[in-house]
């Protein structure tokens, strides 16, 4: 196979091929390079490439697999993380001038577990800065992260380097983390597949906090058993992380071909589609439908609760991250963040204690509508973003906050943007982000399929069978030229 | 919300925010604001004695 095809297809297609030695693991890793070479100047998703060290990765890689020693799927795949990460022996930046000479010199768990399957990492991917402000190159300067489908176009954030670096084929998956939709806005602004896992369920250790009791690191890839594999390498307990989960780890690509006859599909009848443009919730409601056709039931399922969700969420990014920060401040940095976490932190002065337990509080009655709506169904679909991906000069902080028409009123991005995803980080539930459709404009159109607590193995059972009954996943960004 | 009683009133978290700041952080206040008065009319009718997030018994 011509080195110009690997890149685009799956993570297990290339597995296969490195694993039957019809393509080498320093192939594929240069098939990467040539793409990051090519168009990341555009599309700006990368910090630090490890170029040396990955090719060194690859070589060994090539010489373990041609002795035998195969490690499994993953083994030879080139992935990149977001440089929230730690890494060892590389600069681990937070997309921010505060730690542009931060050299960490471990592996965050996540990190740790993929390399030990093999994985080679290319390099550090953009964010917006401590996963909440402007999305800058700290060691550049260059900003923002282009949307490979249109350079004119947000990627959303926070974990913007690694949605625009896989719609872009610059690696064959990436990690994310997401706290109030960092995973799942840039996977449906990029037309990608993304899971916020449960929360506790993949170790945050060596990953920098935004708000601890919030925070999920998860894959992001362009295929759903690609994400279900990675997921399953990543999941599972680690002493060093307080709140990871000790509960076994099933295995995710377990139901990925058993269909979707019999399962529940709910329908938000409150507060999603309503903030959604038409096009969005047309294209949720659509792909709820597809798979009815293919025996799964819809009904419309009620969470009261969360009415308080943007507030709570609010509350919570806010303040836990000013008691992190407090101490960079204090040293005098403040003026070295972005524009956006500068206002955020000073916001964040005038959110009260009463608030913030206000917001763990109602957390436990939206945790409990959960659980209701999920006796009656075994998932959830609503749209991820809401909207098709804005113009990039719409993210910058301005004395006005550009709107869209949806049928709740003439809305603000920033809310609709956080409206679609907390609620998943307010419960803690597993939330999977994935195409539905194309905007009159060409841009990917999102949703997400929250399941239970624990339950990936269902969401991705069916999102496995939403893929496989559709074409969005194979359509690419041709805005940067076919790979 | 007229700047100077912000002024003030941040002066109560150790460190005033000079008029620049917080004509700067404004709008994010603004929108935090709004969605925080929603929050605030959360009244549960039943004592609960949980503030911390959890779930399960996990």
């Amino acid at each position: 196979m011509a080195a110009v095809d690997v890149v685009n297809v799956s993570m297990i297609e290339a597995g296969r091929l490195l694993r039957t030695k019809q393509v080498s693991p320093v192939e594929l890793t240069q098939a990467y390079f040539s793409r990051i070479d090519s168009y990341n100047p555009k599309v700006n998703a990368f910090i630090t490439v490890l170029r040396e060290e990955a090719l060194a990765t690859a070589r060994e890689a090539e010489k373990e697999i041609a002795a035998g020693k195969y490690r499994g799927p993953l083994h030879g795949i080139p992935i990149a993380v977001k440089d929230i990460f730690a890494t060892n022996g590389h600069l681990t930046t937070c997309g921010s001038k505060i730690l542009k000479d931060n050299m960490t010199h471990y592996d965050a768990t996540a990190v740790a577990r993929l390399r030990k399957a093999g994985c080679i990492l290319l390099g550090k991917l953009t964010m917006s800065e401590f996963a909440l402000g402007d999305d800058v190159n700290p060691l550049t300067g260059q900003r923002p992260t282009r949307n490979p489908w249109n350079l004119e176009r947000s990627v959303s954030g926070s974990s913007s380097g690694s949605g625009a670096a896989v719609a872009a084929s610059f690696c064959a998956a990436a990690l994310g983390t997401d706290t109030g939709g960092s995973i799942r806005l840039p996977a449906g602004y990029c037309g990608i597949v993304g899971m916020k896992p449960t929360y506790g369920r993949v170790s945050r250790y060596g990953v920098t906090p935004l708000a601890w009791s919030l925070d999920n690191a998860g894959p992001m890839s362009k295929f759903v058993e690609d994400n279900a594999l990675l997921l399953g390498v990543i999941a599972g307990a680690d002493a060093a992380d307080d709140m990871c989960s000790t509960r076994p780890v099933p295995d995710y690509r377990a139901k990925l071909r058993a269909g979707v006859k019999g399962l529940r599909i709910g329908l938000p009848k409150n507060y999603f589609f309503e903030y959604s443009t038409a096009d969005v919730a047309d294209a949720v409601r659509e792909a709820a439908h597809t798979l009815e056709k293919l025996g799964a039931t819809v009904s419309e399922v009620d969470l009261p609760h969360l009415k308080y969700t943007v507030g709570a969420e609010m509350a919570i990014i806010f303040g836990e991250p000013l008691a992190y920060h407090s101490k960079y401040i204090r040293q005098g940095k403040f003026d070295l963040y972005t524009d956006l976490n500068k206002a955020q932190w000073d916001t964040a002065r005038y959110i009260s204690s009463e608030d913030y337990i206000q917001a763990q509080r109602v957390r436990r009655y939206m945790v409990r509508d959960f659980e209701k709506a999920y006796q009656q169904v075994d998932v959830i679909f609503a749209p991820s973003n809401g909207i098709e991906a804005n113009l990039v000069q719409e993210d910058l902080l301005t004395d006005t906050v550009p709107v869209r028409q949806v049928p709740a009123g003439s809305i603000t991005i920033w809310e609709i943007l956080w409206r679609m995803p907390s609620p998943a980080n307010l419960a803690g539930v597993p939330a999977f982000a994935m195409p539905c459709g194309f905007s009159a404009s060409g841009l990917p159109l999102g949703m997400q399929i929250m399941g239970r607590h624990f339950e990936e193995t269902t969401v991705y059972q069916v999102a496995a069978a939403y893929e496989g009954a559709t074409e969005w996943h194979k359509r690419r960004p041709e805005f940067l030229g076919k790979a | 919300m007229a700047d100077q009683n912000l002024i003030r009133a941040s002066a109560l978290s150790g460190e005033p925010l000079s008029a620049e700041r917080v004509r700067a952080m404004k709008p994010m206040l603004e929108f935090t604001l709004k969605h925080l008065e929603v929050l605030r009319e959360f009244d549960p009718d039943e004592e609960e004695p949980t503030t911390i997030f959890r779930f399960g018994r996990d």
